[in-house]
């Protein structure tokens, strides 16, 4: 079991990770949520099946996320390092203006449009997976992306024309 | 550019960008897109975003948090055996424990014995009262024969005899 679970971190966490830090953009935050996520498996490791484990990660991943979004900031203790933070999303974007410019404006989105961006869009999720993960329907998918995208085309052409 | 044009021409566009969309309605919507310099617009600028966000970086897990994600199993299994098997909580367990079942087990014993108190009070007071019932029915009884012995034993009264013979003399009225 301890092989397989070997196997689950390598095929899964840089998802998972960047999963969390593209919803939270807080480095500390994202890797608390990862490893929390990896205990569950964990802890569920004994009837999980193998091509459930991605979707279901996420799942989890992005539930904890939500409800760590919920709390006030001030709740979410903040780390002294965040604020050196080299691995942040901005400042791993940072020498590309437009992604960072880009990523801020998917941060800015409601749910679940950041997240169905973030899954499709960014990770290049199928409907079927994001669906899965997000426990929306895939007509639902289709829809809030739509509007995602749009909403998100608008606000990048008023940006570019700014 | 109607509203409905608008929202059909974006529908079509959302297609276009899953790399859903059919070979006759692509051709339509690059069309229209010739045609309308706005929808032109739009398409080139869904395009861009499109390749932005496909483009942007997925995020790779640091060296220190694999470790972390590595020694998952190991802390867990430890978090167990801290808690579960080293000698010093398995004897605190089992102290607790078993602080907790004797307390049971003497308000189970306080509780039977109250119940014995009590059956014992219960069949006391049953032999009283069947003692004095009993008591009750010997008396009765003697009252009884002494009563009957007393009716037998008295000859029959003067009164009565008198009574018998007024009831059998003819009536003095009726005589002719």
């Amino acid at each position: 079991m301890d092989k397989t679970y070997r196997q689950w971190i390598t095929a899964h966490q840089d998802r998972v990770w960047s999963l969390a830090l593209y919803l939270l953009r807080d480095r500390m935050e994202a890797q608390d949520i990862a490893q929390e996520a990896f205990i569950r498996l964990w802890q569920h490791r004994e009837d999980m099946h193998e091509e459930r484990v991605g979707p279901w990660l996420l799942r989890v991943t992005r539930n904890l996320c939500l409800d760590k979004l919920r709390k006030p900031r001030a709740e979410r203790e903040p780390q002294e390092d965040d604020l050196v933070d080299e691995r942040s999303p901005e400042l791993v974007l940072g020498k590309n203006n437009e992604a960072s410019r880009l990523h801020k404006l998917v941060a800015a989105l409601k749910e679940p449009y950041r997240s169905l961006v973030i899954l499709r869009d960014i990770h290049q999720h199928s409907y079927q997976e994001v669906a899965e993960v997000t426990g929306l329907s895939q007509p639902q998918v289709k829809t809030y992306l739509y509007r995602a995208r749009k909403q998100l085309r608008q606000q990048w052409s008023e940006q570019e024309h700014e | 550019m109607s509203e409905r044009v608008d929202t059909e021409f974006t529908q079509l566009l959302d297609t276009f960008i899953d790399g859903d969309l059919e070979h006759s309605q692509r051709q339509l919507l690059l069309a229209r897109a010739a045609e309308d310099p706005a929808l032109g617009a739009e398409l080139a600028s869904a395009i861009e975003l499109q390749q932005a966000l496909s483009g942007m970086p997925r995020l790779k897990a640091s060296a220190s948090l694999t470790r972390k994600l590595h020694k998952i199993p190991r802390r867990e299994s430890r978090w167990f055996s801290r808690w579960v098997l080293r000698p010093r909580s398995a004897f605190a367990a089992i102290l607790v424990m078993s602080l907790i079942g004797g307390h049971e087990l003497y308000q189970q014993q306080q509780h039977q014995l109250a119940q014995q108190a009590e059956l014992a009070q219960a069949k006391q007071d049953l032999a009283l009262v069947l003692a004095y019932l009993e008591k009750v029915n010997r008396s009765a009884n003697t009252q009884i024969q002494v009563t009957v012995n007393e009716a037998t034993a008295r000859p029959v009264a003067r009164i009565t005899t008198k009574t018998l013979q007024n009831q059998l003399q003819p009536r003095q009225e009726f005589e002719l």
